[in-house]
């Protein structure tokens, strides 16, 4: 399989420069021939990294320890359903991963684009293939997953235990998928502007790629928390660990710009914003590849032993600084012919999100780079922790969440005072309301308040168009009120979709609001048949049972659990320790409810023998946040699905005679 | 049996990525758009934008976010460069009809009288 692996890397490597240059060519020569060999070439490029994939799992499957890698990432214990795991546990091959993901979108890219967009067609193969071919060159010259060993171990050293867990079979892959797709938009808009051609009609296609590594990109950071929360055994879930941080900024960056081309869509504004975000991001996300990959700053995320960071610091030096030169040499096409007409407007309020999430980014930025830079300065490296951003970024994100209330309800180009007043008349009591009651309830902490109220805002503004726009429609054309909400999602599924979006935001919201204000914490000692008490529970600790097996020894305590005196549950927490990793790997009991999650982490077996430490948690809300992931994927589906081709139907109508409202 | 896999991949790629450049210069043109449905085609989406247009506006006077009398002002704004564009549209298509006239009635002159009936 070494062979078949690096001989795939190496073709497919050939390919990826022929698409690149002969693109090139086919436009400079005007040789459509020459331009159509040259799309072949990437749809092949897809299929060679195919066989690459495959060559590696085969290696994984069949135990080929001749291959460093298959060595270093599993062994002869290791259950064959975490091969896949293994596959991109490491940096070779997950830059394996990512070439060939990235190989996959841009065939996909390029085979997709429509007629209308056929003078972007070559420039956005270019692109995609300089970027393909950069990590081929890196695994061949670099980081070759098929490298063999001199001598062929009995047994390999078997996958890192922090892998061994569900989330692990989607968060990485999804997290490296979602930051590699954000190269389609991005190609795409350098596309336009190496063609000179500007106008809005990518835009479409640049939203609805960036909608898709924003789904993937947000679903893969909620994996990744998830994971956090379930394994890592501190009871949190979110720790702005700078690989964290890493994915979380192009995320925003994302955010921002599938918002704001919305503008470039309806109004033909934003044209520079859109190129200068998209470029933004991008450079991102290549910053998150390089802190994974060798940066300089410390991760329990990071490949810890790459020494790759180098090339990709100079990769990201070499497109942020091609991007933008790119950019201001096309600065005098780029003009929008509209101009904001009023700071009262949807335009405005993208305008206002835009800079709210660049905030957002900038300090998350800050917080990574800084403790190089203290270092790089006074010698003395000055670690930033979690306090600075939840100071810093939590009223940013409050600021945030408030426009998602309000900037939807917002018309474009501008609105009065009297359309506002009138649109804010139900969400705006509706919140305080539910403020009034959260404070009557006990809950006193005034951001917590503030946080649920904008919260609260968001839901009601997002409740209130749904009812309004469901009633018009019933009343026009006399469906029932169910087909009526079916109707009026799909008559605007990018709006409908986009509000079930923000619901998923303010369930987020409410999970982070629980967790972070209200949580309680309590660490005990407990010999069996004692318990030890923590919000309206108690918890006794019945007994251990220890298991061993040829790789790992695992631990299970068996708890009871109690509330008002009266047994609830029982729940088992676990743990395993793994010699030839120096390694314990802990799963905390979980008892997971609607208004709360009673956590509990095994620490360890007293010398006694007959009692264990625990952490004890109640962490309230949590719940929301989990179920926020299918809802934001929900959301993402509608707005995404293709409309059938109601304008043209419905417009002679409307050019006709204008509807009154009933 | 991994030379044969790498050897049969090596070929496929060639035959795939060689096949276009074999193409006569005529037929790989015609694989290329043309400069009048492009042109069409544009003038189509950029009328299908104001149609939006205008239905977002409804949508958005349905839903009390914009006044009557702010409604009735865009949408007739809009209605005007619907009906522009349309005109656009017209023209082209007028246009493409009579190039396609002259170069029929030119070919016919090239033929002579009674050749056309003897074309293939």
């Amino acid at each position: 399989m070494a062979e078949l692996g690096t001989a795939s890397i190496i073709l497919a490597l050939a390919l990826a420069v022929y698409a690149a240059a002969g693109s090139l060519a086919g436009v400079w020569w005007r040789a459509p021939g020459l331009a159509i060999s040259a799309r072949r070439a990437t749809y092949l490029v897809a299929l060679v990294l195919g066989v690459a994939t495959a060559a590696l799992v085969v290696a994984f499957l069949r135990n080929e320890f001749g291959i460093q890698y298959v060595a270093e990432n599993s062994n002869l214990a290791m259950p064959r359903i975490y091969t896949w795991v293994a596959f991109y546990a490491g940096n070779e091959g997950s830059l394996l991963y990512v070439a060939m993901a990235l190989s996959v979108v841009s065939a996909l890219t390029v085979w997709l684009l429509p007629r209308r967009l056929g003078a972007l067609r070559p420039y956005t193969n270019i692109v995609l293939m300089l970027v393909v071919t950069f990590y081929l060159v890196v695994l061949m010259v670099l980081a070759n997953p098929f490298r063999e060993l001199a001598v062929v171990p009995v047994d390999g050293r078997g996958i890192n235990p922090l892998l061994t867990h569900p989330g692990m079979f989607f968060h990485p892959p999804m997290l490296m998928l979602g930051l590699i797709a954000t190269t389609v938009p991005f190609a795409l808009a350098t596309a336009g502007l190496l063609a000179r051609k500007v106008d809005d009609d990518w835009v479409d296609w640049g939203r609805t790629w960036g909608i898709v590594a924003w789904a993937l990109l947000g679903t893969g950071l909620l994996l990744g928390a998830w994971w956090a929360y379930t394994i890592l055994g501190w009871g949190g879930y979110w720790a702005w660990d700078p690989v964290e941080n890493a994915a979380l900024m192009p995320f925003l960056g994302l955010t921002a710009f599938i918002h704001s081309i919305m503008v470039q869509k309806r109004r033909g504004m934003f044209r520079m914003w859109n190129i200068a975000l998209i470029n933004v991001t991008f450079g991102l996300a290549n910053f998150g590849v390089f802190i994974n990959r060798g940066g300089p700053v410390p991760s329990v995320h990071s490949f810890g032993a790459s020494t790759l960071g180098w090339v990709f610091l100079a990769f990201l030096a070499v497109t942020v600084v091609g991007s933008f030169a790119l950019f201001y040499y096309r600065l005098g096409i780029l003009r929008s012919a509209q101009r904001l007409e009023s700071a009262l407007s949807r335009e405005a309020a993208f305008l206002v999100n835009n800079l709210l999430l660049l905030g957002i980014a900038f300090v998350t930025m800050w917080g990574v780079v800084f403790p190089l830079l203290s270092e790089a300065v006074s010698g003395h490296t000055v670690t930033v922790a979690e306090p600075f951003y939840n100071q810093v970024n939590g009223p940013l994100m409050l600021a945030l969440i408030a426009l998602m209330g309000i900037g939807p309800l917002l018309p474009w180009r501008h609105a009065t005072w009297t359309t506002l007043r009138r649109t804010m008349i139900v969400p705006f009591p509706v919140a305080a309301v539910l403020v009034a009651a959260l404070a009557i309830g006990g809950v006193h902490k005034p951001v917590a308040l503030l946080g649920f109220g904008v919260s609260g805002l968001v839901a009601a503004s997002v409740l209130q168009e749904w009812v309004r726009g469901t009633h018009a429609r019933h009343r026009a054309s006399g469906a029932a009120y169910p087909v009526a909400f079916l109707q009026l999602i799909g008559a605007n599924r990018p709006r409908y979709g986009g509000y079930v979006v923000h619901l998923a935001v303010v369930m987020l919201a409410f999970g982070i609001i629980g967790s972070s204000f209200y949580s309680l914490e309590r660490d005990v000692i407990l010999p069996v048949g004692q318990r030890a008490a923590i919000g309206e529970y108690e918890v006794e600790f019945v007994r251990t049972d220890t298991e061993r097996f040829a790789d790992r020894t695992e631990r299970t305590a068996t708890l009871r659990i109690y509330r008002d005196g009266q047994p609830l549950d029982t729940m088992t927490a676990w743990q395993a320790v793994y010699p030839s990793f120096r390694m314990i790997s802990t799963r905390a009991a979980i008892r997971m409810t609607p208004v709360e999650d009673l956590y509990v982490l095994f620490s360890e077996v007293q010398p006694d023998g007959r009692s264990a430490a625990f952490r004890l948690l109640v962490n309230p809300l949590m719940l929301w946040m989990w179920l926020s992931g299918p809802v934001l994927l929900l959301g993402t589906v509608v707005a995404l699905w293709p409309s059938r081709q109601r304008a043209l139907a419905y417009a002679p109508a409307l050019i006709a005679e204008p509807r009154v409202r009933p | 049996m991994v030379i044969l896999i790498i050897t049969t991949l090596l070929l496929v790629s060639l035959a795939v990525v060689l096949y276009p450049l074999l193409l006569p210069r005529a037929e790989a043109s015609g694989l290329e758009s043309d400069p009048a449905e492009e042109l069409a085609e544009r003038l189509r989406r950029a009328r299908d934008r104001v149609y939006e247009e205008m239905r977002v506006l409804q949508q958005e006077h349905f839903l009390h976010h914009l006044t009557d009398a702010e409604y009735q002002e865009r949408v007739r704004t809009a209605r005007v460069r619907a009906a522009l564009l349309l005109r656009q549209q017209q023209r082209v298509r007028e246009t493409v009809a009579g190039l396609d006239r002259a170069l029929e009635a030119e070919i016919n002159r090239t033929l002579g009288p009674g050749q056309d009936d003897a074309a293939p």
